[in-house]
């Protein structure tokens, strides 16, 4: 009998000899599990043509929903575009007369000698560096940003390659893990999204590329703290281990842990075989 | 008279439609199941099935997996047969199967109430495949065979290949068609099991 189960397919798809048929046929009417398992297949390869056609239909219009799509099914976006500008006027809106008026201020002559002492004449030919020391130390925050760039400019971030190995399915058409859509995020410098597919800790506990990749994701958008974290803990990683260490300094200068970046450069000098050594050197000249 | 109900329902044509200048001509489009034809529809449906959908409050997603779903259903049927040309748009029957949709997503008692071309409302009546929620099942269960099984199954059901192309073209492991066909019918055999395990027959 199983050679007919073996069959089923063949039958359904008309490529039985006509010898093979009758035979077949005549075993469909004796046989009840037979004749189920027979309906089972039709209906499974009807599904599989659906499911054939609906891969056909989403991968002709997903390319152009976007010019069959009438305006007002954005309608969403519409307001959200709106209110992003309106918040982006009120800003400057508030911002400006704030600015315009405390330029003002300091143009009046000062009546109250306790709270606004004489100004230095180094105030007086700058009289706009009073206003931006009360507000933020300029020194201190250009520093800062300084430090943020010079990291950034030595990031070491994950290979193309890598990023798309991580990303690769292979055609496999089972729904896709966190860590391939976090990878294709990246891989789309889409880095918010990336790094939030891969928020939840227990995700990267078990997976050092998930984790390298959050790292990376997060020094991208400029979270230094938890890419600092990641990278310190992958320090310890097989794969990842020279790269997170680089990546790890680099954290700490953007942090503006100059001393301890120092250190840091320093050992990373004195390990001949160290693969960033070039660059910590030339990073330390630029520090 | 049909100037007119294609200028009102086709507003959203775009350069898909160039070579479908008639309805005849989308059908076969949408028979040999070109991209262009599909798009095409998909263009003259579009406007109307986000009308309908919204106004039984469809999220824009939920309209979007909805003229999928109508479309694929319209091309089963014309592949089925079930569909034939009779002279008017295949929009006009991808519409209907939407509003037959929508009115069961209402779970509405009154079926076939508005329709005017009666062939269509019983036609979109039938049970159709390639949903969304089954085809997500489907391919849930296909990614639980092997993977030579999945790529043997997907070549010759997903693809259309041929056997003696796939043979040819060593996309498999297997030399011979014969082998070929015998592997693949152990794959579905699994496939149907695990399916209705998962109930899929009955959704």
């Amino acid at each position: 009998m199983d050679q007919f189960y073996e069959k089923i397919e063949a039958y359904l798809l008309g490529q039985l000899t006509e010898s093979e048929l009758k035979s077949f046929e005549n075993a469909l009417s004796t046989d009840p599990v037979l004749a189920k398992s027979v309906n089972q297949h039709r209906a499974m390869m009807q599904r599989l043509e659906g499911l054939r056609l609906r891969n056909k239909v989403k991968s002709a219009i997903q390319p152009r929903r976007a010019t069959a799509v009438p305006i007002y099914a954005n309608r969403n976006l519409w307001a959200l575009a709106a209110s992003v500008i309106l918040l982006v006027g009120a800003i400057w809106f508030f911002n400006l007369p704030a600015e315009k008026s405390s330029n003002w201020v300091d143009h009046l002559p000062q009546t109250d000698s306790i709270q606004a002492p004489p100004p230095t004449p180094n105030e007086i030919s700058t009289p706009k560096s009073n206003e931006s020391q009360a507000i933020k130390p300029p020194e201190n925050a250009k520093e800062k940003l300084d430090l943020i760039a010079l990291a950034r400019e030595f990031h070491d971030q994950p290979s193309q390659n890598f990023v798309r190995d991580a990303s690769n399915q292979q055609g496999n058409p089972a729904p896709k893990t966190p860590l391939q859509l976090a990878a294709e995020a990246f891989d789309q410098k889409n880095y918010r999204l990336s790094a939030e597919i891969l928020q939840a800790d227990e995700r990267v506990q078990q997976d050092e590329t998930a984790r390298f990749l959050r790292a990376n994701a997060r020094f991208e958008l400029g979270q230094f703290i938890g890419a600092a974290r990641d990278f310190e803990v992958l320090q310890t990683s097989f794969q990842f281990k020279y790269e997170a260490r680089w990546n790890y300094l680099l954290c700490q200068i953007a942090l503006g842990k100059t001393a301890l970046a120092k250190a840091l450069l320093a050992k990373m000098e004195a390990e001949e075989d160290f693969p960033f050594r070039a660059k910590a050197m030339k990073l330390k000249g630029k520090l | 008279m049909a100037r007119m109900l294609n200028l009102f329902l086709d507003r959203k044509t775009n350069a898909a439609c160039a070579p479908y200048a008639d309805h005849e001509a989308l059908f076969a489009g949408l028979e040999r199941e070109d991209a262009d034809a599909i798009r095409c529809l998909s263009a003259r449906v579009s406007g109307s099935i986000f009308k309908l959908g919204k106004a039984s409050r469809l999220t824009a997603d939920d309209i979007e997996e909805l003229i999928c779903d109508c479309i694929t259903i319209c091309l089963q049927k014309i592949r089925a047969g079930k569909y034939t040309f009779q002279g008017f748009s295949p929009a006009t029957y991808v519409i209907e199967i939407a509003k037959n949709r929508v009115r069961n997503f209402r779970r509405s008692a009154v079926r076939n109430d508005t329709t005017d071309l009666e062939n269509i409302g019983d036609q979109a009546e039938e049970p159709d495949f390639g949903g969304l929620a089954e085809t997500e099942l489907l391919e849930k269960l296909l990614s639980t065979l092997e993977l030579n099984c999945q790529n043997l199954i997907r070549l010759k059901y997903l693809e259309e290949r041929r056997d003696k192309d796939v043979i040819e073209e060593k996309l498999t492991q297997y030399t011979t068609v014969d082998a070929l066909k015998n592997r693949r019918s152990k794959c579905m055999k699994k496939l149907v099991e695990i399916g209705a395990a998962a109930s899929l027959y009955n959704l």
